[in-house]
Formats: C-alpha cells, sequence, structure tokens
C-alpha cells in the first residue's frame, strides 16, 4: 500500500514524534521506507487464518503468584538522580496548561 | 588507574584457562584470584578496544567486586562461576553502572536495579566487567545503528560482528571474556554468534526473568549467553534459569543442572525443515549445516525431513509483531522522569515529540511508526490481530515438527558476515537476515547457534538447533554432539597473537 504524507503524520502524531522536526529527504525516505515494508508484510493477507485464536505469548504459562512479603524497593532520591530536572524532590517539566497540554 | 595495567602483562601470563570450568576451578581452589582473572580481562579488553565491544566499563568496581569474590571464596563459598568476567549487553540494568541501550534517548542512564540474570550470575560468583556494545533499543541485524558506533568482527574487522547483541559477541569471540549476555528477539544473540564464531543460546521463552531487561517486544524477548564453547553455555543458563517473582512470565518448570545438560544424549531423530533450503542459501552455508548434519549422523542420528510450511511468511509476521510490542514499550521514553531530555522543548507535548524525534535513532523511529500503523485504528484487525494468528499457525507447525524428531538443524544465517554498509539502504533485506532466527522467537523454542567451521575466505559459519519448548536438556545433547565431531571453534586470528 502507498503511505500518503498524511497518514505518515497522523501516525507520527499517535507515536508522539515530529517528523516535521527532520529533513525533508528523511521524511520522504521514511514515507517510502514504510510503504514498502508495509507491500513486504501484506503477503499475510495469503495465509487463511478463520478459526486461528490470536496468540499474544508463545507457551502457556501459569499464573505466577507473588509471596506476600514486603520488598525493598529503590528509594525516591535514586529515581529522582536520573530525572533530567528536578526541584527538590519533584520532577521539573514544561509548562502544561495555557496551551501547553495541546493534544497531550 | 595505572595499576591494573602494568601488572597485567605477568597476570595475563598466568591466566591461560580456556573455560568458565577451568577459571571458576582455578578461583575455587586457590591457584588463581578472581582479582588476577578480572585483571588479566580488563587488559583484553584494552588490547582489543580498537574492535568496539565495550560501551561502559568501570574498573574500579570490576576490581572491588572481584576482591569481594575472593573474599567469599575464602570464606569457604563455592560458587558455580567463581571469579569469571562475563560482559552484559547495554539494554540489561546494571546498578551503578550506565544502562544506555546504545541509544542518545538513554544517555547516562543508571538503573536503580539490577536485572535478574545479572544478579544471579552475581551470586553465583561472576564478576561483570563491562557493558557491550550493540543496535540501538536491540533493533538492527548488524550493530551499525549504536549510538556508539559499529563494533568490528575479530575475523574480519570490515564485516559487521551481526546484531543486535553486536558486543557481546565480539568481547567472547575476541576472547576479551569468556562469556556474555545477550538478548534476542529475533536472532540477536544467534547471528551474531554465527558470524562471529561462538556459541550463542537463547532459551526458551518464560526460563530467564525479563526483570531488568529494557523491553523491545515483551513476547519474544529472551535472555541468553555468548560462550566459547556450548559446556559454558549449559553452565550460565543453569546459573540464570528458573522462577522470578519480578516477571510474571517466567515459567515454574524445573530447570535441568548442568549435569544433567552436559550428559544429555545426542538425538535419536534430527529433522530438516525441507523449506528451510531453498534458493537464496549461501553454498558454503549450505556446505556446514550438511558438515553439522553428518556429524550427528555419525551419533547415531536418524535423519527426517519436516515440513514448516508458513515459514516464509515468519518474517512479515514478526515484523508487525515486534514493532507493535516495541511501540508500546517505548512510549516510556518521553524526556520526563529519566534518559534524555529536548532543551527546546516549551511545553510538555513539545517535551514528548521533540525529545522522542530527536533521541531515537532513524531505525527505532521507523519501527516506532511501524508499530504504532498496525495498531492503529482501521488497520490493527488487518496487520496485528493477522499476525497474531498467523504466530498460532507457526506455534501448531512446529508442534507437528517436533512430533517427528527431537531437534531441528537449520542454517543460523543466510550466509557468513556480510561487511559494513551492504544493507544500509534497504532495511528490508536486513530484516530478511534473521529469517532463520525468527520462528523460534515466534514460537518460543530454546534454540542454539553452534560454530560449524569457516568458509573459504575464514569466515565462520553457524547453524542452528532447535527444540520443542522447555526441551533444552534435549537441544543440549544435539549441539554437544555437533561440537563433539566438527570440534570447537578457536579463537579468530586476531585474537590469538596478531595484533586486532
Amino acid at each position: 500500500m502507498s503511505v500518503t504524507l498524511e497518514t505518515l503524520r497522523h501516525t507520527a502524531e499517535l507515536a508522539r514524534l515530529d517528523l516535521s522536526l527532520l529533513p525533508l529527504d528523511e521524511q520522504n525516505r521514511l514515507a517510502e521506507q514504510m510503504a514498502r515494508i508495509l507491500a513486504f508484510v501484506d503477503q499475510l493477507s495469503e495465509v487463511a487464518v478463520e478459526g486461528e485464536e490470536p496468540m499474544t505469548h508463545p507457551v502457556p504459562l501459569p499464573t505466577l503468584l507473588a509471596d506476600d512479603v514486603a520488598v525493598a524497593t529503590p528509594g525516591a532520591a535514586a529515581m529522582l538522580a536520573n530525572a533530567p530536572a528536578r526541584s527538590g524532590d519533584e520532577i521539573v517539566v514544561p509548562r502544561v496548561l495555557d496551551g501547553g497540554g495541546e493534544g497531550g | 588507574m595505572r595499576s591494573w595495567f602494568l601488572g597485567s602483562s605477568t597476570v595475563e601470563a598466568k591466566v591461560a584457562e580456556q573455560t568458565l570450568f577451568e577459571v571458576a576451578e582455578a578461583v575455587r581452589s586457590g591457584r588463581l584470584t578472581a582479582e588476577a582473572v578480572v585483571t588479566s580481562a580488563l587488559a583484553k579488553m584494552e588490547a582489543t578496544a580498537s574492535l568496539g565491544a565495550f560501551v561502559h566499563v568501570d574498573r574500579g568496581q570490576a576490581l572491588a567486586d572481584a576482591r569481594a569474590i575472593d573474599a567469599r571464596v575464602a570464606a569457604g563459598e563455592s560458587l558455580p562461576l567463581a571469579g569469571v568476567p562475563v560482559a552484559v549487553k547495554d539494554n540489561l540494568c546494571t546498578e551503578g553502572l550506565e544502562t544506555s541501550c546504545a541509544s542518545k534517548m538513554l544517555g547516562g542512564f543508571v538503573a536503580t536495579y539490577e536485572a535478574t540474570a545479572v544478579v544471579r550470575l552475581r551470586a553465583a560468583g561472576a564478576v561483570v566487567i563491562g557493558k557491550t556494545n550493540m543496535d540501538e533499543f536491540a533493533m538492527g541485524s548488524s550493530g551499525e545503528t549504536s549510538v556508539f558506533g559499529r563494533a568490528l568482527n575479530p575475523w574480519d574487522t570490515a564485516r559487521v560482528p551481526g546484531g543486535s547483541s553486536s558486543g557481546s559477541a565480539v568481547a567472547v569471540s575476541s576472547r576479551a571474556v569468556l562469556a556474555s549476555l545477550g538478548s534476542d528477539t529475533g536472532g540477536s544473540i544467534r547471528q551474531p554468534a554465527s558470524f562471529c564464531g561462538v556459541v550463542g543460546f537463547k532459551p526458551t521463552y518464560g526460563r530467564i526473568s525479563r526483570r531488568g531487561l529494557v523491553a523491545f517486544a515483551s513476547s519474544l524477548d529472551q535472555i541468553g549467553p555468548f560462550t566459547t564453547d556450548v559446556a559454558d553455555a549449559a553452565l550460565l543458563f543453569s546459573v540464570m534459569a528458573g522462577q522470578d517473582g519480578g516477571d510474571m512470565t517466567t515459567s515454574d518448570a524445573p530447570v535441568p543442572t548442568v549435569e544433567e545438560l552436559l550428559s544429555a544424549p545426542a538425538p535419536l531423530r534430527v529433522g530438516i525443515p525441507k523449506e528451510y533450503l531453498a534458493e537464496g542459501l549461501d553454498p558454503e552455508v549450505r556446505g556446514r549445516l550438511d558438515a553439522a548434519l553428518e556429524a550427528l549422523r555419525a551419533e547415531g542420528a536418524e535423519v527426517v525431513e519436516v515440513s514448516l510450511p508458513h515459514s516464509k511468511y515468519a518474517v512479515a509476521t514478526y515484523y508487525i509483531l515486534a514493532s507493535a510490542e516495541a511501540s508500546s514499550n517505548l512510549a516510556r521514553f518521553d524526556g520526563v522522569r529519566y534518559g534524555h531530555r529536548d532543551a527546546d522543548a516549551t511545553s510538555l507535548i513539545d517535551t514528548y515529540r521533540r525529545t522522542r524525534t530527536f533521541g531515537f535513532g532513524a531505525e527505532v523511529r521507523r519501527r516506532i511508526m511501524l508499530g504504532t500503523f498496525v495498531l492503529s485504528a482501521g488497520y490493527y484487525d488487518a496487520y496485528y490481530q493477522r499476525a497474531q494468528k498467523v504466530r498460532s499457525v507457526f506455534v501448531r507447525e512446529f508442534e507437528a515438527a517436533f512430533s517427528k524428531c527431537d531437534v531441528l538443524l537449520t542454517p543460523t544465517a543466510p550466509t557468513a558476515a556480510f561487511k559494513f554498509g551492504e544493507h544500509a539502504e534497504d532495511p528490508l533485506t536486513m530484516y530478511l537476515a534473521d529469517i532463520y532466527t525468527i520462528p523460534a522467537n515466534l514460537a518460543g523454542l530454546p534454540a542454539m547457534s553452534v560454530p560449524a567451521g569457516l568458509t573459504a575466505a575464514g569466515l565462520p559459519v553457524g547453524v542452528q538447533l532447535l527444540a520443542a519448548p522447555f526441551a533444552e536438556k534435549t537441544l543440549f545433547g544435539a549441539a554437544l554432539a555437533v561440537e563433539r565431531r566438527l570440534g570447537k571453534m578457536a579463537a579468530p586470528p586476531s585474537a590469538s597473537g596478531e595484533k586486532p
């Protein structure tokens, strides 16, 4: 199938990517490559799948019950150490309201 | 900083052990210290640095960890991996040592906990000496998508080591270490093992906990070892496998002991899937496959032809399912809590978009796009759900095949290692390099690539053995038989004297 620029932009929006930030030749290459990959995977339409169950995991796995005991977890300080920006024990992000949360 | 290096040449001369069993025994018996073994490994790592296998190393910590092992040995602990240096793929979380998935997105990230597989190796006496190079987020078959640049194949540095576990394969092939960990979603352990002339093993899905493995495709990912021989793979597997409360998909099936694995008999019936021998298979790869088949025959196996009629759909099924799962798993990288954040974003939504667009490389972006597309409204049934149904067909076909034979023998990859840039412009031809390895992930089977000799040009070629789910014992019986007859693969010329 062909991948229109509109389809590409819609998919990118769902994936929280902004392709317009990339050079035009890279955008075009992505569209062309996706079209070829989708044409390739289209061969699955030849397979008779009527009556088949969609499989999410390859081998049957028993329900695993966790022991009812307290387990030590890394503290907040360890986790906050990886934050790109912080103020005390809080992670700082750019504004969400006043247009900052559009689409989010 | 200097002392470990200056002292290394004398220590290196003493550490001539060829297998993990020998290293661990030497440390347990007091003939070698873990510190001497790790010092030697660090020196070898330094000497082979131009191969680009390692991306994060903390020498001081590795030596401190080694001394701690020496103390445990002195206290009387009997450790199966006493003092064994291991290299760990950069997508496995290690406490105190960066875990970046070879991506700008996770640059500088230090995990707050350690992967269960690594925890178990350390408990058994192993020492982590570094994190290894890889395709970004394990997406690739050549190692070329790493943000750190490529790792080189020690057999021919103009050629790829394979991927995505490129550095882990190179680290063992170059003998910087005798053991490393990789992850295998569609062949990322077995294909580089074949290209680099080492053993690469993907256990049954659910055998080794994925806790602490940065998820790519959760229903396909499995951790496994690279080693220089089959017995060492058995040793690492027996230490790492088994149920773990940190991964709800781990199995409670009993894990075979290393003794059970090593005493497993050669298989009685070896199946050759006729679809795998179709056109496109390199004649030299076919030649090594025939040699492995003869080896199994000589060990008493009967050869039976089996059919996996849907094999040609494996790559398409895989790229839909793996990309779909990746698009979901990689949604967590948004620049808020950890990792890269784009500095020019002015709003939260802009932070997500800019961080993700610039933080991921082209291959990762492409797979996220493909995965998002096949999961999106209007395409979900036609692509994603259809692929899930085809997966059921694969599983049934393998069940039928394993009713006729104990193990399957196939090529690991269609060719020996290819040259850098050979598939760079066309992702589809790169994807097809995984055609023989992908089915084991789709069906959750244990599979191993075992070295089977060299091409006329001197490049290693592996063959792949597959068994039914949880039949690792049968698999090791077959792998040991192939290795017994064909001999262990020697180190590449660059690792056995010459400067790399």
